[in-house]
């Protein structure tokens, strides 16, 4: 066999050295084949796009602050209240020395989130400045006997107790302020004095007690960030019989909750943090038209139960108005607008976020077109799944929804190389500072003025 | 079988072949593509012996066997195909045909084969500066051919024999281009620059409204003439295909499925073998199958025509073979079977037709009957067609053959 299988090797190598494919020779195959040796793209401009409807989402339920950021104040016409939960269950001894304590008091520490603070991207004119903050505390509390009872309340799954938030009915409530003070160290905290009305409340407790709060400063001129409930600087919550500390509890979990000041409730005005999106509607029979104007016939040809899809949207780019004026940055970087598109999949439609195609060379001179807060008076987002889909399918009076979101603020303007890459000097250049800024945008211009979409046409249509 | 299908599949797609009619059913492996047939120029389905073993062509030839036969083949061809100064120089390696029989005495024989009867592989690309593009088939309609033949209660030289053939196998082709930036600004260049589109499409075969289609043959033999007469069944195969454009291998458009139907038209054969002096064998084999409708192409658009045009599928083959000695103590010269043949065909492809000629030789191993049989071809295949290329073709074949006496008893 061995001989065999050296037969078979010195013949293919015998009609190798006779023949060979030469370089032309698949493409001139394909042609006689009547296959072109690649697909002719075709650019279509389509101006005057009007939204058919927008619809601005704006999410105000409240998020679990565990293993993350912990938010306490207002930026951009939208403050952030923190909830906590603790659950008490202490030993009679400790109870007894707090409870016979001439004075008792109770503090909450909070450590900065000095991952972004200290972060060399972080703009340092941004760092929270030393100063007061009026905040409202306000609790309730459930006291319990035993062990059993208190573990009832672990058994609450997270988002049962975040949307028992949106009710919030305090039993006491007390008016405060916070003093805020900044240092770079790692640790560095801020203390907030409980009211004693509180601890007075926590005092009742015999066995144990599960205690739930918030904290509020709708006020605060600006948004302070700290570390969440779960990280190694969780805050803390302390309780004191006589100056002397007797017990320390982190809350079991915590959840922020935005609570949106603006005064205009259908304005196209979105925030960032992840939350809020707009929702654009755009005409598709206008979109159809320009297609099929351009092939002078109908974008499909009925072929078995669907059809052959005779051209496809190689990128579709939607370029509308906008005015960063309306808006307002926490940080002053630009930030990334991210868009997606619902499209048609099993009877239904769902979002699919849309992949980016870097122009080099607009980036190099101008900057990303996807960007807010740069230079420049447009916005360019690629919408090319949500088109594709909206050109392949064809249906009659489908228009193309998209969703765009404000996303992390941007750090490499005019690098072309997308991804985080180390430099030269052994440091590394990244594309995202990747904290949200809770700003705000306002897509006024961008949704009343018309918009226009540009698309690159791939066909494998022969000649007329 | 499922797996041995899967296996084949696998194993076939490992190669590329012939490219005419690709984008019909692709090349046919005809008689059941076996070596030793393939040495004498695919002639020789009317000559009968102890271990002749199966034909796909020729059900009947079986009943005259007196030792269970295990048959395994193998085909390496390579193609220069060529057209306008440009050449497409391409290898394939199937495995055309795998059978096995077993006679039953006065009960006849039976016996069953795995044949890969269109074989459609091909696999080219290029890559230049501005461009790249990439077109892949693979597929084969394979035939599961259980067959039984039996000798008539007075008349023992002559035999019926009839086979039924279960289609099975699968069809694919992609063709990954990139793009053609000719009407496109250079400002806007950037849009596609890169940017590789596949058009795929993939399906099974079957046929329509139907398990199988079928074949029936009446073989004679004489002592020194034998001939046979053979008629299959037309039929209608139905290949399921799935169109697909993919951007990525996770980024691709819904697909659409649709069903072509190609009706395969009945086919007559016939043959006949004399032998001379004891050992000598001269043969002559016919088959003919008249094509009345055009195939529909499994891919569409830009300017490919919708249909591979037919014609009438004709094959003509004259061969020689000299039947080596049975006694184990002879000269292992005297023991070879010497074979040679030659072959004109019409191609299912109108204006296709392929001249081709072929030496072998069956060489025996050991003495308990096993046999390597090995053959060497060469021809072409001319097209007036526009679509397709003339090929040069030059190919090695090897067919391992056990013999056993499975339920003989000695005498």
């Amino acid at each position: 066999m061995k001989k065999l299988g050296l037969l078979f090797a010195v013949a293919m190598l015998f009609t190798s050295c006779l023949f060979d494919t030469d370089d032309a020779g698949v493409s001139s195959w394909l042609s006689s084949h009547g296959m072109p040796d690649s697909y002719k793209v075709q650019v279509l401009d389509i101006g005057g796009i009007k939204p058919v409807s927008v619809e601005v989402g704006v999410k105000t339920d409240a998020k679990l602050a565990d293993s993350t950021i912990f938010l306490l104040g207002q930026t951009s016409n939208v403050s952030y209240d923190m909830f906590m939960e603790f659950l008490f269950s202490e030993s009679k001894k400790n109870l007894t020395k707090l409870n016979n304590a001439d004075s008792a008091s109770s503090l909450m520490t909070f450590c900065w989130f000095q991952k972004l603070y200290k972060n060399k991207n972080f703009p340092k004119d941004s760092v929270p400045e030393s100063t007061s903050v009026d905040v409202n505390v306000s609790w309730k509390i459930e006291y319990v006997g035993n062990e059993d009872a208190l573990k009832k309340f672990t058994k609450i799954k997270d988002s049962l107790w975040t949307d028992s938030l949106k009710n919030w009915d305090a039993e006491g409530s007390v008016d405060t302020v916070l003093e805020i003070t900044y240092n770079d160290k790692d640790t560095s905290l801020v203390k907030l004095n409980l009211p004693s009305a509180l601890m007075d409340d926590v005092k009742k407790m015999t066995y144990g007690a599960r205690l739930q709060m918030k904290i509020s400063a709708p006020k605060a001129e600006r948004l302070y960030r700290f570390y969440g409930v779960g990280t190694k600087l969780t805050p803390y919550m302390f309780l004191f019989a006589n100056d002397s500390s007797v017990h320390s509890f982190s809350p079991y979990r915590a959840a922020n909750m935005p609570v949106n000041q603006e005064e205009c409730s259908d304005c196209p005005v979105i925030h960032g943090g992840g939350s809020d999106s707009i929702v654009i509607e755009l005409p598709g029979e206008k979109i159809l038209e320009a297609v099929q104007e351009a092939y002078k016939d109908s974008p499909l040809e009925n072929k078995g139960d669907g059809y052959d899809v005779r051209q496809t949207v190689s990128l579709a780019q939607l370029t509308m108005a906008r005015n960063d004026a309306d808006g307002e940055s926490e940080f002053g970087l630009p930030i990334q607008v991210v868009v997606g598109s619902f499209v048609d999949s099993a009877d239904t439609q769902v979002r699919r976020m849309e992949s980016y195609r870097l122009n080099k060379s607009l980036i190099a001179s101008d900057g990303h077109p996807n960007l807010i807060f740069h230079n420049g008076d447009s916005l360019s987002l690629q919408i090319t799944q949500g088109v594709r889909d909206l050109v392949n399918k064809a249906e009659e009076g489908r228009n193309l929804r998209i969703v765009v979101k404000m996303g992390y603020p941007f750090l490499q303007e005019n690098d072309t190389l997308y991804s985080d890459y180390v430099k030269a000097d052994g440091d590394t250049s990244r594309v995202f500072l990747n904290y949200f800024d809770h700003g705000r945008y306002d897509f006024s211009k961008a949704v009343e003025n018309s918009m226009s979409l540009k698309l690159w046409m791939s066909s494998k249509r022969g000649d007329k | 079988m499922k797996k041995l299908v899967a296996f084949l599949c696998a194993f076939v797609g490992l190669s590329f072949g012939s490219s005419i009619g690709i984008d019909a059913l692709g090349e046919e492996q005809v008689m059941g593509g076996t070596a030793s047939a393939a040495g004498r120029g695919f002639a020789g389905n009317a000559k009968t012996g102890d271990s002749e073993g199966l034909s796909v062509v020729n059900p009947a030839r079986l009943a005259f066997d007196k030792n269970v036969v295990f048959n395994l083949n193998f085909a390496l061809e390579m193609d220069a195909a060529s057209k306008n100064r440009h050449h497409l120089l391409s290898n394939s390696l199937n495995m055309p045909s795998f059978n096995i029989s077993f006679p039953m005495g006065d009960f006849g024989a039976m016996g069953v084969s795995l044949w890969q009867h269109y074989v459609s592989n091909f696999s080219e690309s290029f890559d230049d500066s501005t461009n790249s593009a990439k077109i892949e088939y693979s597929g084969s309609v394979y035939e599961l051919v259980p067959t039984y033949a039996v000798r008539l209660p007075y008349l023992r030289s002559i035999s019926l024999g009839a086979s039924a053939h279960v289609v099975l196998g699968s069809t694919s082709r992609s063709l990954t281009l990139g793009p053609n930036n000719e009407n496109v600004a250079d400002d806007d260049a950037w849009g596609t620059r890169k940017t590789l589109i596949t058009e795929f499409v993939d399906g099974a075969w079957d046929i329509k409204n139907h398990p199988a289609y079928y074949s029936a043959a009446l073989q004679y033999r004489g002592r020194q003439a034998s001939f046979f007469f053979s008629f299959t069944t037309g039929y209608t195969l139905k290949n399921e295909l799935s169109y697909d454009f993919r951007f990525s291998e996770t980024d691709t458009l819904a697909p659409s499925a649709y069903t072509r139907e190609i009706k395969v038209p009945p086919m007559l054969a016939t043959g006949f073998n004399m032998r001379l002096l004891k050992r000598h064998n001269i043969m002559l084999d016919l088959q003919w199958r008249a094509w009345d409708e055009d195939i529909e192409n499994i891919g569409g658009s830009w300017t490919m025509p919708e249909v591979t045009e037919t014609q009438s599928d004709f094959l003509a083959s004259v061969g020689y073979q000299c039947d080596g000695s049975p006694l184990f103590y002879d000269d292992y010269w005297k023991r070879i079977n010497y074979r040679a043949g030659a072959w004109y065909k019409n191609w299912y492809v109108k204006d296709v037709f392929e001249i081709g000629g072929s030496v072998g030789a069956g060489f025996p191993m050991g003495r308990k009957g096993t046999t390597v049989d090995l053959a060497l071809q060469a021809g072409k295949r001319f097209s007036d067609a526009k679509t397709e290329w003339e090929e040069t073709f030059f190919a090695i074949r090897i067919g391992l053959t056990g013999i056993g006496t499975w339920g003989q008893s000695r005498r």
